[in-house]
């Protein structure tokens, strides 16, 4: 079955400073909550502490890894539009061409 | 204020020998903070389908692939919507550590007051007393122990999923140069044992080349993970000691564990130039193993 193809560069390009804008409050957020969610153990136990240090850390590497996911799809959605946007202006400029060589 | 700080219970807690008991507002102030960031996250996946949204006049294969993305294991929505339910379950964790602790501690208080009586006018019952009140506090160590253990199998999960991506990105690697014009890979057909995939697919035949890493038997899976599974906790291990995971020296030792891990899997029928040990391997040999462990810093 033949897929439908819809370019719409102006969405794609909206979606892309969404997602830009998206991820640069959220870096600000893990600046935050890194802040705040102090290294200081809550309870003088180690076989609470260490566990809980080390979930502390994987969880702030996920939130680092989630900025990149929001910062990826945003520069994807616009690198997509540009190239959505050039290959309109070379249709047109090859249709412009055709015409002239027909007329 | 604490009971805690209440001057008989004081004296009982130091007649009893019970070692100094925990103040608990930390926990409030962590629990805080964790039910913030919970809250933030799954506000956060709904903005990201916001954006999505906005482009989502575009139709079409690229179109197809942007939502995929975002949506798939390591997309965008997923994370977010992951790191939400682990928070608040780190959250929840440390509220029911909350609760069982002031609930020992409002035993070993009475006890305390108990002890601080009797030291005038029972003293015969204070070694009952200091049996019990090391009974409760033995309880406050177990109770540490299990939410340990909860904390930690949090972080497995994300550990085991680590290991999923690593294995997968392998495989990818592996399958890249096989890829034909028409977007599918060069067929390898192999039979697999996986008794669940078997009967899932009524057949023990599998192109391995043409199939997703997620989509393989177990034991087409297994190699790929095993590797995966070494580099990853070599990585993870060198962070948390604070081993700089970016020099040649990290890349090197790591390199030759995940081949000493391969060796010990495969060694009965590994070809001679592999059966070597790290260092004496040809550089081509030895760029399988650094692949290994440069898919596991990649994550």
């Amino acid at each position: 079955m033949e897929q439908r193809i819809r370019i719409d560069a102006d969405g794609r390009h909206t979606s892309g400073r969404g997602f830009r804008t998206l991820a640069e409050e959220y870096q600000e957020f893990v600046g935050r909550l890194e802040q705040e969610w102090g290294e200081e153990s809550p309870l003088p136990y180690l076989a609470f502490s260490e566990p809980y240090s080390r979930l502390r850390r994987s969880l702030l590497e996920r939130c680092e890894q989630l900025g990149t996911a929001l910062r990826d799809t945003g520069d994807g959605q616009t690198i997509m539009a540009e190239t959505n946007v050039a290959t309109e202006h070379l249709l047109a400029t090859l249709a412009e061409r055709a015409g002239q060589v027909e007329a | 204020m604490s009971v805690l700080s209440d001057p008989v219970v004081a004296a009982g807690l130091s007649i009893l020998g019970v070692p100094p008991l925990p103040d608990l507002r930390l926990l409030d102030e962590h629990i805080a903070v964790l039910d913030k960031a919970a809250a933030h996250h799954a506000g956060l996946a709904d903005d990201s389908v916001g954006a999505i949204r906005l482009g989502n006049t575009n139709q079409g294969p690229a179109a197809t692939a942007v939502r995929t993305h975002f949506t798939g294991g390591q997309g965008a929505l997923p994370r977010a919507d992951d790191l939400a339910h682990r928070l608040h379950t780190t959250a929840d964790g440390l509220r029911t550590g909350k609760s069982y602790l002031e609930w020992i501690i409002g035993l070993l208080a009475a006890t305390a007051a108990a002890a601080a009586v009797a030291v005038a006018y029972f003293p015969e019952l204070l070694p009952r007393l200091a049996g019990t009140a090391k009974r409760f506090f033995g309880m406050i160590e177990d109770a540490m122990r299990s939410l340990g253990r909860i904390f930690t199998r949090l972080g497995e999960r994300s550990t085991s999923k680590r290991v999923d991506v690593v294995a997968g990105r392998l495989h990818e690697q592996w399958r890249a140069p096989r890829r034909l014009e028409d977007g599918t890979f060069e067929p390898r057909i192999k039979s697999t044992t996986d008794s669940a995939w078997i009967s899932r697919h009524g057949t023990d035949q599998v192109d391995i080349a043409n199939t997703r890493y997620g989509d393989l038997p177990a034991d087409w899976q297994k190699e790929n993970k095993e590797s995966a599974r070494v580099a990853v906790h070599l990585v993870t291990d060198a962070k948390k000691e604070g081993v700089d995971t970016g020099s040649s020296d990290f890349m090197e030792s790591a390199s030759a564990k995940v081949h000493d891990a391969w060796l010990e899997r495969n060694g009965e029928w590994a070809p001679p130039e592999q059966k070597l040990p790290y260092e004496e391997l040809s550089e081509a040999e030895k760029e399988k193993d650094r692949v290994v462990v440069r898919k596991a810093l990649d994550i």
